[in-house]
């Protein structure tokens, strides 16, 4: 355990160095203040930021965790042929990059959540906090997992991006494409799991039903409406856990049987 | 003290080795040499567990180092490749590996002094040159004092001065009871301090002996001289 804790430290110490965790914070901080900024009521921010960071947060670590893995590639060589067991040293590298990642996002949130204090319940904030750090620790995850099966850097990068872009945009119309290949008759529980299957949607869904403008969210929203009646966010809770040792454990599989 | 029997890897479909088996014993420095892509790295990989074998057996004083992390305590290794973190220091490095076996380093110094990387010490890795930077790996390799050492390449890319002290210094490692193995292109550095070599050639080990004797038996004027002409001997035989 010591010498876990040794090499999360160091690792934690590795990533609160890197530019792309700090510029995360600027980005999510100047963005929150820019919308507090430009419209008088923060509850009109906050619902823009509820929209937004589902989308930015999974690019920004997705292709910063595949990036920062691959930078490492090299270095590997000297680690793995050291006394310690490969599991422990990707597990170091993941908790302490995704630990990084969700505090200056967090960090970054600051200034919107100090507006909204008291504006909003509690729990929205809470859930705004946890769904931002749910999203974190899933993007690290998937882009160590990406970078662990692509061959180059580039790769990486290249499968980063088309995973950011296929739950960003095209899941939804796979799902449309689906309900309408059905002639509207699929089952609201199949339409359900399709959505669920999408990590991005399922953060966006948390909040937005908590905040009440299910409107926003177009096709999948009203079908959530019709469908979750306070076991949603159970439901999302779920999902997000899954999506968290989903690709962590399928990385940390790659990674203790991977030639270096 | 190092056993090595049956060793198999594939990458894909090229055999890199094919049943290697061998062992090395303390107090020699056995010389792994052979074209390029034969299996000399692969080698060296599989025995601090880097690469998978496909099938096969290694064991470092009776214990596999892939199923049992800590028998890699026993081995010094020092990969071809300097790939180190560019922001880093070699101290930070040295730390980093230090706090990660958690065993004193009472010859740190000592090295840092022989490869003259003192004034290098607090610079980035990324401003080293690639000599500066094989000889940050080779203080690396041994600062632990590990009774088994591994070297891909050692010498490669280092100055003469360096490599003259890299080389006086395995000897003396050699006396203190270690078991070195290293690759080399170099058929010089082999004949001046290898007891003993292994060549490969396709993943295969097709000879093992003493350098002077191999020499001696080709009746060529240099070792170079008569691995090559074995080489293109069995080159000839695969023809006809």
């Amino acid at each position: 355990m010591r010498r876990f804790l040794n090499l999360f430290g160091r690792e934690l110490r590795e990533a609160l160095g890197r530019p792309w965790i700090w510029g995360s914070a600027v980005t999510f901080a100047g963005g929150t203040a820019g919308l507090l900024w430009a419209t008088d009521d923060p509850r009109k921010a906050l619902a823009a930021v509820a929209g937004l960071f589902p989308y930015v947060v999974p690019l920004l670590g997705t292709l910063g965790a595949a990036i920062e893995l691959a930078a490492e590639r090299g270095f590997f060589e000297l680690v793995l042929a050291q006394p310690i067991s490969r599991t422990m040293v990707f597990q170091a590298k993941f908790l302490a990059f995704s630990l990084a990642f969700s505090c200056a996002l967090l960090l970054g949130l600051l200034p919107l959540l100090i507006a909204v204090w008291g504006v909003v319940s509690p729990v929205t904030l809470l859930l705004l906090v946890g769904t931002v750090t749910a999203l974190a620790w899933i993007s690290i995850g998937s882009g160590f997992l990406l970078c662990l099966l692509a061959r180059e850097r580039v790769g990486a990068i290249g499968a980063a991006l088309v995973l950011w872009l296929y739950f960003a945009f095209l899941h939804d119309l796979v799902i449309l494409w689906a309900c309408q290949a059905v002639a509207g008759s699929a089952p609201d529980a199949v339409v359900l799991s399709l959505i669920l299957i999408n990590p991005i949607e399922v953060a966006r869904l948390a909040v937005v039903l908590q905040l009440d403008i299910a409107a926003l969210l177009g096709i999948t929203g009203s079908i959530l409406s019709r469908f979750f009646h306070g076991g949603g966010l159970a439901i999302c809770g779920s999902a997000l856990a899954f999506w968290i040792i989903l690709p962590n454990a399928a990385g940390t599989w790659i990674f203790s049987r991977k030639d270096f | 003290m190092v056993e090595v029997a049956d060793l198999s890897k594939r990458f894909g479909r090229r055999i890199a080795l094919d049943a290697v088996a061998f062992h090395l014993k303390p107090r020699t420095i056995t010389a792994l040499i052979g074209p390029n892509g034969s299996g000399k790295t692969t080698i060296l990989k599989s025995l601090c567990s880097l690469v998978r074998p496909d099938r096969g057996v290694i064991r470092i004083n009776g214990k596999d180092p892939r199923r049992d992390p800590g028998a890699r305590r026993l081995l010094g290794y020092m990969p071809q490749v300097y790939d180190f973190p560019e922001h880093r220091s070699p101290r930070q490095l040295m730390e980093w590996l230090k706090e990660i076996r958690a065993e004193p380093t009472p010859e740190v110094g000592e090295l840092v002094s022989l490869f003259g990387l003192a004034p290098e010490m607090e610079r980035s890795l990324g401003t080293l040159s690639w000599g500066t930077r094989a000889k940050v790996a080779c203080t690396l390799a041994l600062m632990f004092s590990s009774p088994v050492l591994l070297l891909d390449e050692p010498t490669s890319g280092m100055d003469p001065i360096a490599s003259t002290r890299l080389k006086d210094r395995l000897r003396q490692e050699r006396e203190r009871g270690k078991t070195i193995l290293l690759c080399s292109h170099s058929m010089a550095d082999v004949a001046e301090v290898g007891d003993r070599l292994l060549l490969l050639e396709r993943g295969n080990l097709v000879l093992e002996g003493n350098p002077q004797d191999i020499v001696t038996s080709e009746k060529t004027p240099t070792l170079e001289r008569a691995i090559a002409q074995i080489l293109e001997a069995r080159r000839r035989e695969k023809v006809s």
